[in-house]
């Protein structure tokens, strides 16, 4: 079948990836790094090199590096027991707990900042309630400014990734490899070892490998949470950029980041072609059991205890700190702490006659439109390219493509959104007024994780199959349609809710080039979150609500649309 | 060493009815079987598909849990004892061969993992490589060693398949449809070599002891000791290959075992005087408890008028109404009074042309069988 498609069909199917990377992605990144290099009074090699000689260069690459990985680890560790629980267990209220599990990814930095804070920090309800029944003056806990305030940050926003791509690739691995595993004597953490971790390989390496790109250019979890102790690449970027306007070295800091990222996915794209196999994938039916075991059901408690602990509980508190007033507004001089709508109440009304205002109703309508876009852009230009890469794994095309596809996800968005300002907001290519420009931007993000979600997928479904289709006079047009996109339907829903959750969250590009009329929600939780007062507060907190609903609202609707097809 | 499996019920809750307000659809997957499996012994677990053999292995290897009955090795409970602990070996309908290891490493995988207590125990290197020579030299796999099994064909499969389940010499060994994802001929010539490797499975050893799930008779019959024959999750019979063949003791095993000359009768008078009524005729039935019974007539026990022995003393008159030669056989089918009945005579037997009257002779004795129901 590899020959099925000759060098002029494979480069068809790679011309719209390929034409939009080059457009959206390779074209504004040089147009910015070519302006920053033009500025500087040296050549860029020369700064390059000194760059990176110096010692403050070198401990913050070191430091990049060991947070990411350090976080990367922790959500592994907490997100591959909660994949088995849900690859295996059928259990109520399954679908609730993976559209909750689903929110933290969109959550803008600033509320989850906020949402720590309120849970964690020094006037957050677990000191207070501490400081209260230890009777000492001080919070016990120090969070804000630790290294485990920025990885505890980091496993909230990304166990979904693991819970998900890991998750559903588990939940359909054949549950007779492990069972064929224990009659052979092997006991459960043999099984674990030596059976169902190579077997999940893959997907556990494609699931690290975006958590990892995810944790690597972090910014504001390690500017809020982090504090200034604490500097990343892409902050540094942000300080060299914004604080000091130093773009030719914020433009050699971003070349650094771009090569790391570029140098960890080929080993990646290596590390894939050896690792994934054919297996004969089984329907959910088959494999997930009810929970009946004493064993089975504690093992399920502790991991959604530990779930709801570490993803729920900072969410309730946020959605609390919506409906319950703490301090006084401005201008008032008594007030009662207790219950309240007025936050809410407040979202409605147009107080100070901005221009820029715009009703709660209109922000979901413009953030969902946004995600829509986004999802079907992302998934007409991801198919063809995790197909292709698929399909081909040893052609010289995928071997090089692969790579490419995943740098989005590691060049700094503060580069890249500049980039977008200067290169797409002149002619030949002036997109300002386009209301395709944030779908376009939400989709460079959403892509990777598209195609990191497809390819192993498709990778798995075993040749036969698609021999027998063409033995029964399939083109290969038709195996596709026929054949693979049946059998991957569930990988395909895990593509959509990520370009979805993707494009609902997004916030450090939408910030720059967002038309100020036309707000998303992270975009006008910002402004309030920027303006003073327990009533701008108030109000942040409950549109932050509002944004969780929307987003739980959005993962239970493509969950019921998948729950209408059968899965193979 | 031997297993018993007493009272064995096990039943599933469907799982497309399992949503919130539908009602539990309960579907009884085994119903109270008992069978026991001696030292040595080859038992054929025989059924038509769904019928709940896999099941049964399922619960003898331990994967899953009887809701009631009990699984016994030596007469001692096996209820606490987990999978991986009991020592016994599974071979799976399409063999579950793990695809990340090659030839080599499945075959080793038993013999890596820790052996229950007073098992052959093999710890070396040495001791597991020989180990692994010697079971893909009995399942005729030498020199497939680094082969990736993702490669392998329909019968190489089936071979790792066998070896990695021999491999860990178990105490008991069960197979489930091992031959059937292959061809006829394969199938054949498999059927042949598997006995011959489970009665001699390495020099100086002891058979293996084993249970065999299977659909199809002829595997059965050629690979078993002992049959249990079910249905709809209950046994029907357990015998000796022959002793079931001869005397089906229920109206599904004749139908199962092929055996369709089956009348319904109705049986009246006492004692030795007792006879049985059937649309074709009287015959006797001395000692026949039951009052509606279903009588068989066997295919290769009548004869025709020329060539009828002393003992064929019932005959049946009626019109040939097909004849279809099988090589050695000729099967034929004859109407008697409105029912059509099927026989097999000797490829050489004259017969007479489609259409024509003939007389089957046969001895109530050899021909006839009354089954319960």
């Amino acid at each position: 079948m590899r020959r099925a498609i000759g060098a002029g069909g494979r480069l068809a199917v790679w011309s719209a990836p390929l034409a939009f990377l080059g457009l959206f992605y390779f074209y504004p990144l040089a147009s910015i790094l070519a302006l920053s290099f033009g500025r500087g009074e040296r050549g860029w090699m020369e700064l390059l090199f000194e760059t990176l000689a110096a010692p403050a260069t070198q401990r913050v690459v070191g430091f990049t590096i060991w947070q990411a990985g350090l976080s990367t680890l922790l959500t592994l560790a907490v997100g591959l027991p909660a994949a088995y629980l849900t690859a295996r267990y059928r259990f109520r209220g399954k679908a609730l707990l993976m559209a909750l599990t689903a929110i933290p990814f969109v959550m803008p930095t600033l509320v989850v900042a906020a949402a720590f804070n309120a849970l964690l920090g020094p006037r957050g309800w677990l000191n207070l309630g501490l400081m209260a029944l230890l009777r000492v003056e001080t919070p016990p806990i120090e969070f804000s400014g630790t290294l485990g305030a920025i990885l505890l940050a980091h496993v909230f926003y990304n166990t979904t990734i693991v819970l998900r791509t890991v998750g559903d690739f588990w939940s359909r691995l054949d549950p007779r490899l492990e069972q064929a595993a224990r009659v052979a004597g092997a006991d459960r953490w043999q099984v674990l070892r030596r059976v169902t971790l190579p077997l999940l390989s893959p997907a556990i390496a494609a699931a690290a490998l975006l958590v990892f790109l995810f944790d690597f250019t972090s910014f504001g979890v390690i500017l809020i949470l982090g504090g200034p102790r604490f500097a990343t690449l892409e902050v540094e970027i942000y300080n060299q950029t914004v604080g000091l306007f130093n773009l030719p070295l914020a433009a050699v800091l971003s070349l650094i980041q771009l090569a790391c990222t570029l140098a960890l996915t080929i080993a990646y794209t290596r590390l894939a072609e050896r690792i994934s196999r054919p297996l004969s994938l089984r329907p959910q039916t088959y494999t997930q059991k009810p929970l009946t075991t004493w064993r089975a059901r504690l093992a399920a408690g502790t991991i959604l205890l530990l779930l709801s602990g570490l993803l729920l509980l900072p969410l309730a508190g946020l959605a609390a700190r919506s409906v319950i007033r703490l301090e006084a507004n401005r201008g008032e001089s008594s007030f009662t702490p207790g219950l309240t709508l007025d936050f809410y109440r407040e979202l409605t009304i147009n107080r100070r006659g901005s221009l820029f205002y715009t009703p709660p109703a209109t922000a979901i309508g413009i953030s969902l439109a946004y995600a829509a876009a986004t999802v079907g852009l992302s998934l007409s230009l991801g198919l063809p390219a995790a197909w292709a890469l698929a399909r081909q794994p040893q052609a010289a095309l995928s071997r090089l493509f692969d790579p490419l596809l995943m740098l989005p996800l590691g060049t700094s968005a503060v580069t890249l959104g500049l980039g977008f300002i200067i290169s797409l907001g002149r002619p030949p290519l002036d997109l300002r007024a386009s209301p395709l420009l944030i779908p376009l931007a939400h989709t460079l993000v959403a892509f990777p994780f598209v195609v990191r979600s497809l390819t192993p997928a498709l990778r798995s479904i075993r040749p036969r199959l698609r021999q027998a289709a063409a033995m029964a006079g399939a083109s290969p047009r038709q195996i596709l349609v026929k054949i693979d996109l049946p059998l991957i339907g569930r990988a395909v829903f895990v593509a959509a809710t990520f370009a979805f959750t993707i494009s609902l969250g997004e916030f450090g590009a939408t910030a720059l080039i967002a038309r100020p009329e036309y707000p998303t929600l992270p975009v006008a939780i910002y402004r309030f979150l920027s303006r003073p007062g327990a009533l701008n507060y108030g109000q942040a907190m409950a549109l932050s609500a509002i944004l969780m609903l929307v987003c739980a609202g959005g993962m239970l609707a493509i969950e019921s649309l998948r729950g209408g097809q059968s899965e193979f | 060493m031997s297993l018993t499996v007493t009272q064995i019920s096990k039943s599933f809750e469907s799982a497309i009815s399992s949503g919130p307000g539908a009602a539990a659809n309960v579907l009884p997957a085994l119903r109270g079987v008992s069978f026991e499996v001696q030292p040595g012994e080859i038992v054929a677990a025989l059924g038509p598909s769904g019928c709940g053999k896999s099941t049964l292995l399922a619960i003898i290897a331990g994967l899953e849990t009887p809701d009631e009955g009990d699984v016994l090795w030596q007469g001692k409970s096996l209820r606490s004892v987990p999978v991986h602990r009991r020592g016994f070996g599974l071979m799976f309908q399409d063999y579950a061969l793990f695809p990340h290891l090659n030839v080599f490493e499945n075959v080793a995988f038993g013999l890596r993992m820790t052996q229950p207590k007073g098992h052959n125990r093999l710890v070396t290197d040495t001791a597991l490589a020989s180990r692994v020579a010697e079971v893909l030299q009995l399942t005729g796999l030498a020199g497939f060693e680094r082969r990736d099994v993702n490669t392998l064909s329909g019968g190489e499969q089936q071979r790792v398949a066998l070896a990695r389940s021999l491999a860990p010499r178990p105490r008991l060994l069960m197979l489930d449809e091992p031959l059937g994802a292959l061809d006829r001929n394969l199938r054949q010539r498999l059927i042949g070599e598997l006995r011959s490797i489970l009665r001699h499975p390495g020099h100086d050893e002891t058979p293996q002891t084993a249970i065999y799930v299977t659909h199809d008779l002829e595997e059965a019959f050629s690979l078993a000791d002992r049959v249990v024959l079910m249905n709809a999750g209950q046994v029907e019979q357990i015998g000796a290959p022959q002793e079931v063949y001869c005397r089906p003791a229920t109206r599904f095993v004749a139908q199962f075992l092929g055996l369709t000359n089956l009348l319904p009768g109705a049986v009246y008078g006492a004692g030795m005087e007792r006879r049985v009524k059937t649309a074709v005729g009287e015959f006797p039935a001395p000692g026949c408890a039951a009052t509606n019974v279903s009588v068989l007539l066997r295919p290769d026990s009548v004869a025709l008028n020329q060539g009828r022995s002393r003992a064929q003393t019932h005959h049946l008159d009626g019109r040939l109404a097909a004849c279809s030669f099988r090589g050695s056989t000729c099967q034929v089918e004859v109407v008697i009074q409105g029912q059509t009945l099927g026989f097999e005579f000797l490829a050489n037997t004259s017969l007479p042309a489609v259409g024509e009257e003939v007389s089957l002779w046969f001895d109530p004795d050899q021909a006839l069988q009354i089954i319960q129901g």
